[in-house]
Protein backbone atom coordinates (compact mmCIF):
# COMPACT_ATOMS: atom_id res chain seq x y z
CA UNK A 1 0.00 0.00 0.00
CA UNK A 2 0.96 3.53 -0.65
CA UNK A 3 1.67 6.06 2.00
CA UNK A 4 -0.55 7.95 3.14
CA UNK A 5 0.28 11.93 3.73
CA UNK A 6 -2.18 14.57 5.83
CA UNK A 7 -1.24 17.75 4.17
CA UNK A 8 -1.59 20.81 6.24
CA UNK A 9 0.00 24.39 6.25
CA UNK A 10 0.89 23.82 10.17
CA UNK A 11 0.98 21.06 12.63
CA UNK A 12 1.50 20.55 16.11
CA UNK A 13 -0.02 18.96 19.38
CA UNK A 14 -1.01 21.79 20.51
CA UNK A 15 -2.70 23.74 17.54
CA UNK A 16 -6.28 24.83 18.03
CA UNK A 17 -9.07 24.73 15.21
CA UNK A 18 -11.25 22.36 13.69
CA UNK A 19 -9.34 21.21 10.29
CA UNK A 20 -5.93 21.01 12.51
CA UNK A 21 -7.23 19.06 15.02
CA UNK A 22 -9.37 16.99 12.64
CA UNK A 23 -5.96 15.89 10.99
CA UNK A 24 -4.27 15.59 13.99
CA UNK A 25 -6.44 13.09 15.76
CA UNK A 26 -7.21 11.07 12.23
CA UNK A 27 -3.57 11.05 11.39
CA UNK A 28 -2.76 9.53 15.11
CA UNK A 29 -5.52 7.18 14.81
CA UNK A 30 -4.84 5.93 11.34
CA UNK A 31 -1.29 5.11 12.31
CA UNK A 32 -2.48 3.03 15.23
CA UNK A 33 -4.62 0.94 13.11
CA UNK A 34 -1.23 0.25 11.37
CA UNK A 35 -1.56 2.23 8.26
CA UNK A 36 1.54 4.10 7.14
CA UNK A 37 0.52 7.58 7.92
CA UNK A 38 3.20 10.53 7.66
CA UNK A 39 2.55 14.53 8.16
CA UNK A 40 3.76 17.02 5.35
CA UNK A 41 3.77 20.53 6.65
CA UNK A 42 5.53 23.85 7.19
CA UNK A 43 7.70 25.21 9.33
CA UNK A 44 4.66 27.87 10.20
CA UNK A 45 3.36 27.72 13.63
CA UNK A 46 0.30 28.41 13.43
CA UNK A 47 -2.19 30.39 11.78
CA UNK A 48 -1.98 32.98 13.54
CA UNK A 49 1.32 33.10 13.15
CA UNK A 50 3.55 35.42 10.33
CA UNK A 51 2.75 32.88 7.52
CA UNK A 52 6.34 34.30 5.82
CA UNK A 53 8.01 33.03 8.61
CA UNK A 54 9.80 29.39 9.74
CA UNK A 55 8.91 28.93 12.98
CA UNK A 56 10.33 25.24 13.28
CA UNK A 57 13.29 23.65 11.99
CA UNK A 58 13.12 21.69 8.54
CA UNK A 59 13.50 17.83 8.39
CA UNK A 60 11.43 15.02 10.00
CA UNK A 61 10.07 14.61 13.74
CA UNK A 62 7.88 12.21 15.26
CA UNK A 63 5.20 13.91 16.93
CA UNK A 64 2.21 11.20 18.66
CA UNK A 65 3.61 8.28 17.06
CA UNK A 66 3.52 10.32 13.00
CA UNK A 67 6.22 10.69 11.25
CA UNK A 68 5.75 14.47 10.37
CA UNK A 69 7.74 16.45 7.65
CA UNK A 70 8.64 19.99 7.26
CA UNK A 71 9.47 22.23 4.64
CA UNK A 72 9.98 25.56 4.79
CA UNK A 73 8.13 28.35 3.00
CA UNK A 74 8.99 31.49 1.08
CA UNK A 75 8.37 34.73 2.10
CA UNK A 76 5.82 36.70 0.64
CA UNK A 77 3.85 40.14 0.16
CA UNK A 78 1.44 39.94 3.44
CA UNK A 79 -0.15 43.37 2.45
CA UNK A 80 -1.18 42.86 -0.40
CA UNK A 81 -2.28 39.23 0.54
CA UNK A 82 -4.52 41.06 3.55
CA UNK A 83 -5.58 43.53 1.13
CA UNK A 84 -7.45 40.54 -0.94
CA UNK A 85 -8.23 38.87 2.07
CA UNK A 86 -10.63 41.88 3.59
CA UNK A 87 -12.00 42.21 0.77
CA UNK A 88 -13.09 38.60 0.90
CA UNK A 89 -13.89 39.17 4.59
CA UNK A 90 -16.53 41.44 4.11
CA UNK A 91 -17.61 39.40 0.85
CA UNK A 92 -16.71 41.96 -1.73
CA UNK A 93 -16.19 41.23 -5.29
CA UNK A 94 -12.24 40.25 -6.05
CA UNK A 95 -10.89 40.03 -10.12
CA UNK A 96 -9.18 36.81 -11.16
CA UNK A 97 -6.03 39.13 -10.90
CA UNK A 98 -6.58 39.47 -7.09
CA UNK A 99 -7.41 35.64 -7.31
CA UNK A 100 -4.11 34.66 -8.05
CA UNK A 101 -2.44 37.61 -5.63
CA UNK A 102 -4.74 35.24 -3.00
CA UNK A 103 -3.28 32.43 -3.95
CA UNK A 104 0.84 33.05 -5.06
CA UNK A 105 0.95 35.28 -1.36
CA UNK A 106 -0.68 32.77 0.41
CA UNK A 107 1.23 29.96 2.81
CA UNK A 108 3.52 28.53 0.34
CA UNK A 109 6.35 26.20 0.34
CA UNK A 110 8.23 25.43 -2.99
CA UNK A 111 10.12 22.37 -0.99
CA UNK A 112 7.11 21.70 -0.21
CA UNK A 113 5.19 21.39 -3.95
CA UNK A 114 8.50 20.39 -5.19
CA UNK A 115 8.67 17.24 -2.45
CA UNK A 116 4.50 16.15 -3.58
CA UNK A 117 5.36 16.31 -7.19
CA UNK A 118 8.42 14.03 -7.06
CA UNK A 119 6.37 11.74 -4.76
CA UNK A 120 3.19 11.26 -6.33
CA UNK A 121 3.86 7.78 -7.04
CA UNK A 122 4.51 7.09 -3.35
CA UNK A 123 2.00 8.66 -1.75
CA UNK A 124 -1.85 8.86 -0.92
CA UNK A 125 -1.96 12.22 -0.59
CA UNK A 126 -4.56 13.74 1.78
CA UNK A 127 -5.28 17.87 1.61
CA UNK A 128 -6.65 19.73 4.60
CA UNK A 129 -8.43 22.28 4.43
CA UNK A 130 -9.19 23.65 1.21
CA UNK A 131 -8.26 27.87 1.15
CA UNK A 132 -4.51 27.59 2.28
CA UNK A 133 -1.77 28.07 -0.18
CA UNK A 134 0.01 24.20 0.52
CA UNK A 135 -3.63 23.04 -0.12
CA UNK A 136 -3.80 25.09 -3.97
CA UNK A 137 -0.43 24.66 -4.75
CA UNK A 138 -0.04 20.76 -3.62
CA UNK A 139 -3.04 19.56 -5.34
CA UNK A 140 -1.25 21.19 -8.70
CA UNK A 141 1.60 18.90 -8.52
CA UNK A 142 -0.31 15.87 -8.29
CA UNK A 143 -3.36 16.51 -10.42
CA UNK A 144 -6.29 13.67 -10.41
CA UNK A 145 -4.17 12.03 -7.75
CA UNK A 146 -5.25 13.91 -4.48
CA UNK A 147 -7.66 13.23 -1.56
CA UNK A 148 -9.56 16.85 -0.24
CA UNK A 149 -10.98 17.10 3.17
CA UNK A 150 -11.75 20.71 2.23
CA UNK A 151 -13.82 21.64 5.72
CA UNK A 152 -16.27 23.71 3.79
CA UNK A 153 -18.19 26.84 4.63
CA UNK A 154 -21.10 29.23 2.58
CA UNK A 155 -18.61 31.76 2.47
CA UNK A 156 -16.76 34.10 -0.27
CA UNK A 157 -13.74 32.03 -0.08
CA UNK A 158 -15.59 28.59 -1.52
CA UNK A 159 -16.44 30.85 -4.54
CA UNK A 160 -13.38 32.24 -6.08
CA UNK A 161 -12.34 30.65 -9.22
CA UNK A 162 -9.38 29.53 -8.33
CA UNK A 163 -10.76 26.88 -5.92
CA UNK A 164 -13.72 26.30 -8.25
CA UNK A 165 -10.74 24.90 -10.52
CA UNK A 166 -8.87 23.29 -7.89
CA UNK A 167 -11.79 21.08 -7.14
CA UNK A 168 -11.80 20.02 -10.49
CA UNK A 169 -7.85 18.59 -9.66
CA UNK A 170 -8.90 16.24 -6.81
CA UNK A 171 -9.53 12.69 -7.06
CA UNK A 172 -11.94 12.34 -4.07
CA UNK A 173 -13.30 14.71 -1.58
CA UNK A 174 -13.88 14.37 1.71
CA UNK A 175 -16.94 15.38 3.75
CA UNK A 176 -16.92 15.53 7.69
CA UNK A 177 -21.08 16.07 7.35
CA UNK A 178 -24.21 15.65 5.11
CA UNK A 179 -24.30 19.20 5.02
CA UNK A 180 -20.91 20.30 4.12
CA UNK A 181 -21.45 17.82 0.83
CA UNK A 182 -25.00 19.18 0.18
CA UNK A 183 -22.82 22.75 -0.06
CA UNK A 184 -19.80 21.49 -2.38
CA UNK A 185 -22.82 19.55 -4.53
CA UNK A 186 -24.75 23.11 -5.14
CA UNK A 187 -21.54 25.07 -5.08
CA UNK A 188 -19.56 22.84 -7.57
CA UNK A 189 -22.36 20.56 -9.48
CA UNK A 190 -19.62 17.62 -10.67
CA UNK A 191 -18.12 16.73 -7.11
CA UNK A 192 -21.21 14.47 -6.52
CA UNK A 193 -19.34 11.87 -8.12
CA UNK A 194 -16.18 12.04 -6.49
CA UNK A 195 -17.79 13.13 -2.76
CA UNK A 196 -17.39 11.01 0.01
CA UNK A 197 -19.02 10.96 3.58
CA UNK A 198 -16.86 10.08 6.09
CA UNK A 199 -17.78 12.23 9.03
CA UNK A 200 -15.31 13.51 12.00
CA UNK A 201 -14.20 10.80 14.83
CA UNK A 202 -15.52 11.58 18.07
CA UNK A 203 -13.37 10.70 21.75
CA UNK A 204 -16.37 8.57 23.37
CA UNK A 205 -14.91 7.08 26.16
CA UNK A 206 -13.78 10.10 28.29
CA UNK A 207 -15.32 10.49 31.47
CA UNK A 208 -16.65 13.82 32.91
CA UNK A 209 -17.61 14.59 36.10
CA UNK A 210 -19.67 17.58 36.27
CA UNK A 211 -19.45 17.89 40.30
CA UNK A 212 -15.82 18.95 40.08
CA UNK A 213 -16.73 21.37 37.55
CA UNK A 214 -19.12 23.07 39.46
CA UNK A 215 -17.21 23.00 42.88
CA UNK A 216 -13.82 24.08 40.81
CA UNK A 217 -14.86 27.31 39.10
CA UNK A 218 -18.24 27.89 41.66
CA UNK A 219 -20.83 27.75 39.45
CA UNK A 220 -23.94 27.16 41.43
CA UNK A 221 -26.69 28.18 38.85
CA UNK A 222 -28.16 26.23 35.85
CA UNK A 223 -25.65 27.40 33.07
CA UNK A 224 -25.15 27.90 29.15
CA UNK A 225 -21.74 26.59 27.78
CA UNK A 226 -20.06 27.91 24.84
CA UNK A 227 -17.25 26.16 24.33
CA UNK A 228 -14.18 27.26 21.28
CA UNK A 229 -12.77 30.12 20.69
CA UNK A 230 -14.05 33.46 21.63
CA UNK A 231 -14.14 35.88 18.19
CA UNK A 232 -16.69 37.50 16.13
CA UNK A 233 -16.03 34.48 13.62
CA UNK A 234 -18.06 31.96 15.65
CA UNK A 235 -20.45 34.23 16.47
CA UNK A 236 -20.10 34.81 20.10
CA UNK A 237 -21.13 38.05 20.11
CA UNK A 238 -24.37 37.26 18.94
CA UNK A 239 -24.60 34.51 21.90
CA UNK A 240 -23.68 37.20 24.68
CA UNK A 241 -26.06 39.60 23.24
CA UNK A 242 -28.99 37.22 23.17
CA UNK A 243 -27.83 36.27 26.87
CA UNK A 244 -27.84 39.53 28.02
CA UNK A 245 -30.99 40.08 26.59
CA UNK A 246 -32.68 37.16 27.68
CA UNK A 247 -31.17 37.83 31.27
CA UNK A 248 -33.54 41.32 31.00
CA UNK A 249 -36.92 39.80 30.09
CA UNK A 250 -36.42 36.66 32.51
CA UNK A 251 -35.80 36.56 35.89
CA UNK A 252 -34.81 32.80 36.44
CA UNK A 253 -30.92 32.55 37.31
CA UNK A 254 -29.09 31.10 34.80
CA UNK A 255 -25.48 31.86 33.82
CA UNK A 256 -23.28 31.78 30.73
CA UNK A 257 -19.98 29.81 30.58
CA UNK A 258 -17.45 30.11 28.13
CA UNK A 259 -14.41 28.11 27.92
CA UNK A 260 -11.52 28.46 25.17
CA UNK A 261 -9.01 30.72 23.41
CA UNK A 262 -9.33 34.52 22.90
CA UNK A 263 -10.91 37.21 24.77
CA UNK A 264 -14.29 38.85 25.51
CA UNK A 265 -14.44 42.75 25.97
CA UNK A 266 -13.92 43.81 29.09
CA UNK A 267 -17.21 45.21 29.71
CA UNK A 268 -18.97 41.78 29.03
CA UNK A 269 -16.67 39.93 31.05
CA UNK A 270 -17.67 41.66 34.45
CA UNK A 271 -21.41 41.46 33.52
CA UNK A 272 -23.24 39.58 36.39
CA UNK A 273 -23.79 35.88 35.20
CA UNK A 274 -21.26 36.04 32.57
CA UNK A 275 -18.32 33.49 33.59
CA UNK A 276 -14.81 33.64 31.09
CA UNK A 277 -13.04 31.04 32.68
CA UNK A 278 -10.60 31.01 29.51
CA UNK A 279 -8.88 27.47 28.11
CA UNK A 280 -9.12 25.10 30.29
CA UNK A 281 -7.62 21.69 30.68
CA UNK A 282 -8.81 18.91 28.40
CA UNK A 283 -10.28 17.24 31.16
CA UNK A 284 -12.23 19.72 32.68
CA UNK A 285 -13.57 20.70 28.81
CA UNK A 286 -15.68 17.32 29.80
CA UNK A 287 -16.19 17.85 33.30
CA UNK A 288 -17.62 21.42 31.74
CA UNK A 289 -19.95 19.22 28.76
CA UNK A 290 -21.38 17.07 31.89
CA UNK A 291 -22.11 20.07 34.47
CA UNK A 292 -24.09 22.29 31.83
CA UNK A 293 -27.34 22.64 31.38
CA UNK A 294 -27.55 23.13 27.50
CA UNK A 295 -24.51 23.27 25.53
CA UNK A 296 -24.66 26.61 22.87
CA UNK A 297 -22.80 26.54 19.19
CA UNK A 298 -23.69 29.75 17.70
CA UNK A 299 -21.14 29.36 15.10
CA UNK A 300 -22.62 29.93 11.62
CA UNK A 301 -18.93 27.99 9.66
CA UNK A 302 -18.79 25.12 10.98
CA UNK A 303 -18.10 21.93 8.78
CA UNK A 304 -18.47 19.05 11.75
CA UNK A 305 -18.52 20.82 15.35
CA UNK A 306 -16.35 18.84 17.51
CA UNK A 307 -17.59 20.33 20.69
CA UNK A 308 -21.18 19.19 19.95
CA UNK A 309 -20.92 15.60 19.62
CA UNK A 310 -18.41 15.96 22.88
CA UNK A 311 -21.32 17.81 24.38
CA UNK A 312 -23.81 14.83 23.48
CA UNK A 313 -21.29 12.15 24.39
CA UNK A 314 -21.74 13.49 28.10
CA UNK A 315 -25.40 13.80 27.18
CA UNK A 316 -25.87 17.54 27.26
CA UNK A 317 -28.58 18.93 25.20
CA UNK A 318 -27.70 21.37 22.80
CA UNK A 319 -29.13 24.92 21.24
CA UNK A 320 -27.52 25.80 17.89
CA UNK A 321 -27.57 28.48 15.07
CA UNK A 322 -30.34 27.59 12.62
CA UNK A 323 -28.07 29.37 9.89
CA UNK A 324 -25.77 26.51 10.01
CA UNK A 325 -26.67 23.80 8.00
CA UNK A 326 -23.95 21.55 9.26
CA UNK A 327 -24.91 21.60 13.19
CA UNK A 328 -29.07 22.12 12.69
CA UNK A 329 -28.83 19.49 10.25
CA UNK A 330 -26.98 17.39 13.28
CA UNK A 331 -29.78 18.18 15.61
CA UNK A 332 -32.48 17.49 13.19
CA UNK A 333 -30.77 14.03 12.35
CA UNK A 334 -29.93 12.93 16.22
CA UNK A 335 -33.01 14.65 17.92
CA UNK A 336 -30.35 15.74 20.34
CA UNK A 337 -30.93 19.81 20.24
CA UNK A 338 -32.94 22.88 19.17
CA UNK A 339 -32.14 25.72 17.14
CA UNK A 340 -32.87 29.42 16.85
CA UNK A 341 -32.81 32.04 14.22
CA UNK A 342 -33.32 35.25 15.44
CA UNK A 343 -33.63 36.09 19.63
CA UNK A 344 -37.25 35.06 19.65
CA UNK A 345 -36.13 31.72 19.13
CA UNK A 346 -33.62 31.91 21.20
CA UNK A 347 -35.77 33.15 24.20
CA UNK A 348 -38.54 30.56 23.55
CA UNK A 349 -35.48 27.25 23.34
CA UNK A 350 -34.00 28.47 26.43
CA UNK A 351 -37.39 28.86 28.33
CA UNK A 352 -38.19 25.23 27.10
CA UNK A 353 -34.97 23.51 27.85
CA UNK A 354 -34.41 25.19 31.38
CA UNK A 355 -38.25 24.38 32.90
CA UNK A 356 -38.13 20.66 31.17
CA UNK A 357 -35.86 18.12 32.79
CA UNK A 358 -36.74 15.25 31.57
CA UNK A 359 -37.21 16.94 27.64
CA UNK A 360 -33.04 17.86 28.16
CA UNK A 361 -32.23 14.36 29.47
CA UNK A 362 -33.97 13.09 26.28
CA UNK A 363 -32.43 15.51 23.66
CA UNK A 364 -28.92 14.71 25.82
CA UNK A 365 -29.61 10.62 25.16
CA UNK A 366 -30.65 11.20 21.81
CA UNK A 367 -27.67 12.98 20.99
CA UNK A 368 -24.97 10.47 22.74
CA UNK A 369 -26.78 7.31 20.85
CA UNK A 370 -26.34 9.95 17.29
CA UNK A 371 -22.34 9.87 17.96
CA UNK A 372 -22.08 6.77 19.18
CA UNK A 373 -23.29 5.73 16.18
CA UNK A 374 -22.19 7.45 13.47
CA UNK A 375 -18.87 9.14 14.90
CA UNK A 376 -17.00 6.59 16.80
CA UNK A 377 -13.17 6.40 16.05
CA UNK A 378 -13.52 2.60 14.91
CA UNK A 379 -16.15 3.71 12.12
CA UNK A 380 -14.16 6.33 10.78
CA UNK A 381 -11.27 4.19 10.91
CA UNK A 382 -13.02 1.63 9.13
CA UNK A 383 -14.69 3.98 6.51
CA UNK A 384 -11.27 5.47 5.66
CA UNK A 385 -9.60 2.31 5.76
CA UNK A 386 -12.20 1.11 2.57
CA UNK A 387 -11.55 4.24 0.82
CA UNK A 388 -7.99 4.01 1.07
CA UNK A 389 -8.05 0.21 -0.07
CA UNK A 390 -10.34 0.96 -3.31
CA UNK A 391 -8.12 3.83 -4.61
CA UNK A 392 -6.62 3.35 -7.95
CA UNK A 393 -4.03 5.51 -9.51
CA UNK A 394 -2.85 5.47 -13.30
CA UNK B 1 -42.18 30.29 30.83
CA UNK B 2 -43.37 27.63 28.32
CA UNK B 3 -46.44 26.11 29.86
CA UNK B 4 -48.03 26.77 26.21
CA UNK B 5 -45.92 24.15 25.18
CA UNK B 6 -46.94 20.50 26.04
CA UNK B 7 -43.93 18.35 25.53
CA UNK B 8 -44.61 14.14 25.79
CA UNK B 9 -41.54 13.52 27.89
CA UNK B 10 -42.04 10.05 27.41
CA UNK B 11 -42.79 9.56 23.95
CA UNK B 12 -40.37 9.97 20.86
CA UNK B 13 -38.81 13.26 21.26
CA UNK B 14 -39.36 15.14 17.65
CA UNK B 15 -36.84 18.19 17.37
CA UNK B 16 -38.66 19.31 14.11
CA UNK B 17 -41.87 19.40 15.48
CA UNK B 18 -41.15 21.36 18.57
CA UNK B 19 -39.44 23.68 16.64
CA UNK B 20 -42.83 23.98 14.74
CA UNK B 21 -44.44 24.59 18.12
CA UNK B 22 -42.25 27.11 18.84
CA UNK B 23 -42.17 28.90 15.13
CA UNK B 24 -46.25 28.99 15.74
CA UNK B 25 -46.05 30.31 19.36
CA UNK B 26 -44.03 32.95 18.14
CA UNK B 27 -45.72 34.16 15.16
CA UNK B 28 -48.90 33.89 17.40
CA UNK B 29 -47.64 35.43 20.30
CA UNK B 30 -46.62 38.60 17.81
CA UNK B 31 -49.88 38.76 15.77
CA UNK B 32 -51.57 39.42 19.42
CA UNK B 33 -48.87 41.95 20.13
CA UNK B 34 -49.61 43.68 16.97
CA UNK B 35 -53.81 43.54 17.55
CA UNK B 36 -54.00 41.12 14.39
CA UNK B 37 -55.57 38.23 13.17
CA UNK B 38 -54.37 34.72 14.70
CA UNK B 39 -54.28 32.41 11.88
CA UNK B 40 -54.97 28.84 13.46
CA UNK B 41 -54.64 25.82 13.31
CA UNK B 42 -51.25 25.23 12.71
CA UNK B 43 -51.24 21.47 12.84
CA UNK B 44 -52.99 18.33 12.40
CA UNK B 45 -55.25 20.68 9.81
CA UNK B 46 -57.19 19.75 6.70
CA UNK B 47 -54.41 20.56 4.54
CA UNK B 48 -50.82 19.53 3.93
CA UNK B 49 -48.45 20.44 6.80
CA UNK B 50 -46.71 22.44 4.08
CA UNK B 51 -49.19 24.83 3.73
CA UNK B 52 -49.40 26.05 7.23
CA UNK B 53 -45.54 26.07 7.67
CA UNK B 54 -45.20 28.04 4.29
CA UNK B 55 -48.15 30.62 5.99
CA UNK B 56 -46.19 30.57 9.11
CA UNK B 57 -42.92 31.61 7.79
CA UNK B 58 -45.04 34.50 5.18
CA UNK B 59 -46.22 35.93 9.35
CA UNK B 60 -42.53 35.79 10.41
CA UNK B 61 -41.29 36.96 7.50
CA UNK B 62 -43.66 39.71 5.99
CA UNK B 63 -42.16 42.66 7.41
CA UNK B 64 -38.67 41.71 6.90
CA UNK B 65 -37.81 44.30 4.29
CA UNK B 66 -36.81 47.07 5.88
CA UNK B 67 -32.46 47.87 4.08
CA UNK B 68 -30.25 48.62 6.69
CA UNK B 69 -26.85 51.07 6.22
CA UNK B 70 -23.97 49.08 4.91
CA UNK B 71 -20.78 50.77 4.50
CA UNK B 72 -17.55 49.43 4.40
CA UNK B 73 -14.55 50.80 5.31
CA UNK B 74 -12.45 52.25 1.75
CA UNK B 75 -8.61 50.74 2.07
CA UNK B 76 -7.53 54.02 0.48
CA UNK B 77 -4.85 55.70 2.62
CA UNK B 78 -5.21 59.73 3.68
CA UNK B 79 -8.39 60.12 1.58
CA UNK B 80 -10.00 56.87 2.56
CA UNK B 81 -12.39 59.23 5.22
CA UNK B 82 -13.54 61.38 2.19
CA UNK B 83 -14.92 58.20 0.10
CA UNK B 84 -16.14 56.19 3.55
CA UNK B 85 -18.10 59.79 3.91
CA UNK B 86 -19.05 59.94 0.42
CA UNK B 87 -20.47 56.61 0.30
CA UNK B 88 -22.14 57.08 3.49
CA UNK B 89 -24.28 60.04 1.96
CA UNK B 90 -24.97 58.08 -1.11
CA UNK B 91 -26.09 54.85 0.88
CA UNK B 92 -28.12 56.81 3.27
CA UNK B 93 -29.92 58.49 0.27
CA UNK B 94 -30.63 55.04 -1.37
CA UNK B 95 -31.59 53.25 1.61
CA UNK B 96 -34.26 56.19 2.62
CA UNK B 97 -35.92 55.77 -0.80
CA UNK B 98 -35.52 51.92 -0.62
CA UNK B 99 -36.97 51.89 2.54
CA UNK B 100 -40.20 53.48 1.42
CA UNK B 101 -41.12 51.34 -1.47
CA UNK B 102 -39.78 48.96 1.37
CA UNK B 103 -42.98 50.37 3.93
CA UNK B 104 -45.95 49.85 0.89
CA UNK B 105 -44.22 46.21 0.58
CA UNK B 106 -44.91 45.50 4.48
CA UNK B 107 -48.14 46.92 3.78
CA UNK B 108 -49.35 44.80 0.93
CA UNK B 109 -47.48 41.56 2.66
CA UNK B 110 -49.60 41.92 5.60
CA UNK B 111 -52.97 42.32 3.95
CA UNK B 112 -51.98 39.01 1.71
CA UNK B 113 -51.05 37.46 4.79
CA UNK B 114 -54.54 38.04 6.68
CA UNK B 115 -56.57 37.24 3.41
CA UNK B 116 -54.50 34.20 2.82
CA UNK B 117 -55.40 33.03 7.15
CA UNK B 118 -59.01 34.60 6.54
CA UNK B 119 -59.60 31.93 3.29
CA UNK B 120 -57.82 29.31 5.38
CA UNK B 121 -59.61 29.65 8.58
CA UNK B 122 -62.89 29.91 6.70
CA UNK B 123 -62.11 26.63 4.73
CA UNK B 124 -61.31 24.89 8.02
CA UNK B 125 -64.47 25.60 9.32
CA UNK B 126 -66.30 24.81 5.82
CA UNK B 127 -65.10 21.30 6.72
CA UNK B 128 -68.52 20.61 8.28
CA UNK B 129 -70.83 21.92 5.19
CA UNK B 130 -68.85 19.79 2.75
CA UNK B 131 -69.80 16.84 4.70
CA UNK B 132 -72.82 17.70 4.80
CA UNK B 133 -73.25 17.91 1.47
CA UNK B 134 -71.76 14.31 0.27
CA UNK B 135 -74.42 13.12 2.70
CA UNK B 136 -77.21 14.59 1.21
CA UNK B 137 -75.30 13.42 -1.86
CA UNK B 138 -75.29 9.55 -0.73
CA UNK B 139 -79.06 10.16 0.05
CA UNK B 140 -79.88 11.66 -3.18
CA UNK B 141 -78.10 8.15 -4.63
CA UNK B 142 -80.34 6.30 -2.63
CA UNK B 143 -83.42 7.98 -3.03
CA UNK B 144 -82.95 7.63 -6.88
CA UNK B 145 -82.00 3.71 -7.17
CA UNK B 146 -85.26 3.31 -5.05
CA UNK B 147 -87.30 4.88 -7.78
CA UNK B 148 -85.13 3.13 -10.83
CA UNK B 149 -86.25 -0.31 -8.40
CA UNK B 150 -90.03 1.03 -8.21
CA UNK B 151 -90.14 2.20 -11.92
CA UNK B 152 -89.09 -1.56 -13.02
CA UNK B 153 -92.19 -3.20 -11.06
Amino acid sequence: MRRIAFVIPWYGPDILGGAEAEARRTAERLCQAGLPVEVLTTCVRDLRADWGLNYHRPGVVEINGVMVRRFPVRKRDRAAFDAVNWKLMHNQPVTPAEEQIFVHENVCSPALVDYIGKHQDEYIFIFIPYMFGTTYWGIAACKGKALLIPCLHDESYARMGVFRQMFTWVQRLIFLSPAEMELACSLYPWVDEVAVLIGGGVDTDFTADGEAFRHTYGVTAPFILYAGRKDHGKNVDLLVDYFRRYQAHRSNAVELVLIGGGALPVEVNHHAGIKDLGFVPLQEKYNAYAAATILCQPSLKESFSLVLMEAWIAGTPALVHAGCAVTREHCQRSNGGLYFADYSEFEACLDLLLSHPALRAALGANGRRYVMENYRWDIIVERYCRLLNGMRFR
Amino acid sequence: MSEWLQIDEEGEIDVEEIMRKIKAHIAQHRLMEEGGQVITPYFEGRFPQALYDELLEATQEKDRTHVALQVTRSPLPVVGWIVDTLRRKVHELVVFYINQGAARQIAFNDHIVRAFSALIEELEHSEGTRAEIEALQKQVEALQARVDTLETR
